[in-house]
């Protein structure tokens, strides 16, 4: 029997060893960077260690799409100045999944793109979350990117951005950076604890064997199926709250804009749409939180609104190509162009002194 | 907890550590173990049934001993006979009573009476259809002498809930298995790595074949309308593999786990597709259920000194009832009355012992009459397959009524070609071994060799996979 222990012992070395390399080198893993929490709650990615890796998709290791960790923590290939730093101006970009882009690869994003059609004129920076809501992006704002004194800023917002942002509205309840409508009608910031990793799980998924079997073979017994679900979540479709009260959001609404509006700098919504309208048509009223961001808009001096819907429906009739990669909803880097290529002009329009 | 779970896997390894550990210090402890963990592992599919399991073997176990005690001719048949009685009785309540019922008002509706039985959802408790029959044989060899009954309650327990056979056999039987269980078991490195390897193929046979089949066969069946006859050949010999897949693959990793407690467990399959006229196949089809029913029912159905006629006649009865045991479904019953049909003629002229042993003994290359020979089984077993595997009859006779209706649309079939590429890969290999148990049975290559297959077949295994948890088909008779 010690025989055939010594020998299962050595062969499971081996087999690692040769699962490690493969699943490594010829099918490459699903990789993700490590999330970390700044003290003020602010979640980022590790900037020190894992600042670099393959994205892949499906049991084929499809997509194979790369991206890479800034010195600041962000999925970009650009690194964020002061304004002191810089000799350009600067606009920040905030958004869920979509932006943060685990997609396409980091060399085809937004901001890259932006950066390439202002000829490298204005820094682009890029924060942004998978699963991220209004709320979220104001927190950012305040703890983290206004350091960077961005001369504007650019929101992305789709379906559940208001009602995820406020506790009483929120199906994610608790959800990391919330709000909560106090009796007396203000709003306090709610913060549930962060999230924490233990070390024992990021020493289990530095194994290339270990990511394929959870990210994607999504093997239920590791935790698989998770990634898929949270990507679900950014469909704004799935992400809708249906009970949504329109007054309540309503008057969420304002709360936030006029939080935006506060800053005192020019800032962009702009409005992503389920893509179900876009091939097959839809109900349009069938999306309270942009349309309650639309209704308390008036009176946001700094605050401008650009809905994507009729720009993907006239570049959708030209192009008939889709908006997304082909196994989930998020965009792949035609989309990520194309953003670049409508925004620009409004984008121009922020940076224009006032 | 299915063989192919993650569960079985920690249940199996914590079973061997066990076992292993306590045969050193303990010998006579290890069928209380494999007891013990056989009754966790059928009390976890469903607890509800162990009090059945008990019962039932406990009257087997004094049925038994008092056989073995009863001189007088009359008393030890009205014990058999009382025991078989018994056995019948609950698998026919558990299993064909709802179907009986329904039965009886199908007909009876024929007639223009109008019947609506009392229908009671009655759970089949799994594994019954196994358990029985190794009971059964084992108080019928007891009657006939042909084994002692066994004194020890563990060992006979463990013998009957065996957690490596109980799901869907092998059926194993009394004069092979429980002479092992009376033995201490004392670890052969040999027959240890033999039940890894054999386990391994099983797995490879399951997660990368049949589970994968599985969703193409169903889709072409359900929507048979819409394909042309190209695509339905490819889905029936997608039928044809997806049940062998996942029904030897089940038995591989049975016996391979058998094999891993020290047990030496009887083979369930032999290469069937490479039988050459229908009676091989059932020589290496199923084998423990089909020489069960041989020796059990066709055997003393045709009693001493038969006549052709009368073992034509008990052959399709045989196999007839041998589609029953598959379950309360007129379609089962078809499907065992069609392979008697097709047996029929080889009894009669007695001719099923034409081939005897491995196809194109010492040869890479069958000739031609061999490779004639074994198309046509195929294609026999392949039609029968049909109406086993389809939904209802109608759907059985649309799926081969398309063949020939629309032979050819020029489809496109690009998504078959991976699979049948593996199908026919695995057919390559197991004619390559069909001389050993199992395609997998490497033992005499360098250790290099064999390790680098292992990994190469875990990396398939990984990558082409479907981790999905698919329970085996059989298990579900």
């Amino acid at each position: 029997m010690k025989r055939i222990l010594i020998h299962g012992a050595l062969f499971s070395i081996v087999l690692f060893v040769v699962l490690e390399l493969f699943f490594r080198f010829v099918l490459p893993a699903s990789s993700w960077p490590r999330g970390v929490y700044e003290e003020s709650g602010i979640r980022k990615f590790d900037s020190e260690s894992f600042t670099s890796g393959v994205y892949t998709y499906g049991r084929y290791c499809r997509g194979r799409y790369t991206w890479s960790i800034n010195g600041q923590g962000w999925n970009s290939i650009f690194d964020y100045e002061t304004a002191a730093e810089r000799n350009k101006p600067a606009v920040a970009i905030l958004g869920d999944s979509y932006l943060e882009g685990f997609f396409s690869d980091v060399d085809k994003h937004v901001d890259v793109f932006l950066t390439e059609l202002f000829q490298g004129q204005v820094g682009f920076y890029t924060f942004a979350m998978s699963g991220g809501f209004l709320a979220q992006y104001i927190a950012i704002i305040d703890h983290h990117a206004e350091r960077f004194e961005p001369d504007a800023y650019v929101i992305f917002v789709n379906a559940a951005d208001v009602a995820a942002s406020i506790r009483q509205l929120s199906f994610r309840h608790p959800y990391y950076f919330q709000y909560s409508r106090e009796p007396d009608g203000s709003y306090q910031i709610v913060r549930t604890p962060a999230v924490s990793r233990s070390p024992l799980r990021d020493r289990l998924l530095a194994s290339s064997l270990v990511r394929y079997l959870r990210s994607n073979v999504q093997l239920k017994a590791l935790g698989g199926g998770l990634a898929d679900a949270n990507a679900a979540e950014d469909e704004p479709a799935q992400k809708r709250r249906p009970e949504s009260d329109p007054a309540a959001l309503q008057e969420a609404a304002g709360f936030l804009l006029s939080r935006l509006n506060a800053l005192g700098k020019p800032v962009l919504l702009v409005a992503d749409c389920p893509k179900a309208w876009i091939y097959e048509g839809g109900d349009r009223t069938d999306y309270p939180d942009v349309i309650a961001l639309k209704d308390v808009l008036p009176g946001h001096d700094n605050i401008a609104l650009l809905e994507l819907a009729p720009f993907y429906e006239e570049e959708f009739r030209k192009s008939g190509r889709r908006f997304s990669v082909s196994h989930n909803n998020h965009w792949d880097a035609y989309t990520n162009q194309f953003i670049a290529r409508t925004i620009q002009g409004h984008v121009s329009g922020l940076l224009q002194p006032r | 907890m299915l063989f192919n779970s993650v569960s079985f896997a920690v249940f199996l390894v914590a079973v061997l550590c066990v076992y292993w550990a306590a045969s050193k210090l303990l010998p006579r402890a290890q069928n209380l173990i494999i007891l013990a963990a056989s009754y966790l592992f059928y009390g976890m599919w469903d607890w509800r049934f162990l009090g059945l399991l008990v019962l039932g073997t406990l009257v087997d176990y004094l049925v038994a001993l008092a056989l073995g005690r009863a001189t007088g001719p009359g008393r030890r048949k009205a014990l058999l006979w009382s025991d078989v009685v018994f056995n019948l009785a609950l698998l026919g309540f558990f299993k064909y009573f709802g179907f009986f019922l329904d039965s009886i008002a199908d007909l009876l509706g024929l007639f223009g009476m109008t019947v609506n039985p009392t229908t009671m959802t009655i759970i089949l408790p799994v594994g019954i259809s196994y358990y029985t029959f190794k009971k059964l044989s084992y108080v019928i060899d007891v009657h006939d002498r042909r084994v002692e009954p066994e004194r020890d309650p563990v060992a006979f327990f463990g013998f009957v809930a065996f957690f490596s056979q109980i799901l869907a056999g092998p059926i194993d039987r009394a004069t092979t298995l429980l002479p092992q269980f009376r033995q201490r078991r004392v670890f052969d490195e040999l027959l240890f790595r033999d039940g890894t390897r054999q386990i391994l193929a099983g797995f490879l046979k399951k997660l990368v074949f049949a589970d994968n089949l599985l969703p193409l066969v169903n889709d072409i069946f359900t929507n048979h309308g819409q394909y042309d006859g190209l695509t339905i050949v490819i889905g029936v010999f997608f039928a044809a593999m997806q049940i062998y897949c996942d029904f030897s693959g089940y038995s591989d990793i049975a016996i391979g786990v058998g094999k891993l407690l020290g047990f030496r467990i009887i083979p369930n399959f032999a290469f069937p597709y490479f039988s050459r006229d229908i009676a091989e196949f059932w020589r290496r089809w199923h084998i423990s259920l089909s020489t069960w029913l041989r020796d059990y029912l066709y055997v003393p159905l045709c009693g001493p000194k038969p006549t052709r006629n009368r073992k034509g006649f008990f052959i399709v009865v045989t196999f007839t009832l041998c589609g029953l045991w598959h379950g309360p479904n007129w379609r089962f019953i078809f499907w065992g009355f069609l392979h008697g049909l097709y047996f029929l003629p080889m009894t009669l002229k007695r001719r099923h012992h034409r081939f005897i042993g491995t196809p194109a003994k010492g040869r890479l290359i069958p000739s031609i009459r061999e490779t004639r020979a074994m198309a046509l089984t195929f294609l026999g077993t392949s039609v029968a397959w049909v109406f086993f595997m389809g939904e209802s009859f109608t759907q059985a006779f649309g799926v081969l009524g398309r063949i020939f209706i629309q032979p050819f649309q020029g489809l496109d079939y690009s998504a078959y070609l991976p699979l049948l590429a593996g199908c026919l890969a695995l057919l390559c290999l197991e004619w390559l071994q069909r001389e050993k148990e199992y395609f997998l049975q490497i033992e005499r290559f360098p250790r290099a060799a064999r390790w680098g297959i292992y990994c190469a077949l875990i990396i398939v295994i990984l990558v082409f996979g479907a981790f999905g948890s698919t329970e085996f088909l059989y298990t579900q008779f």
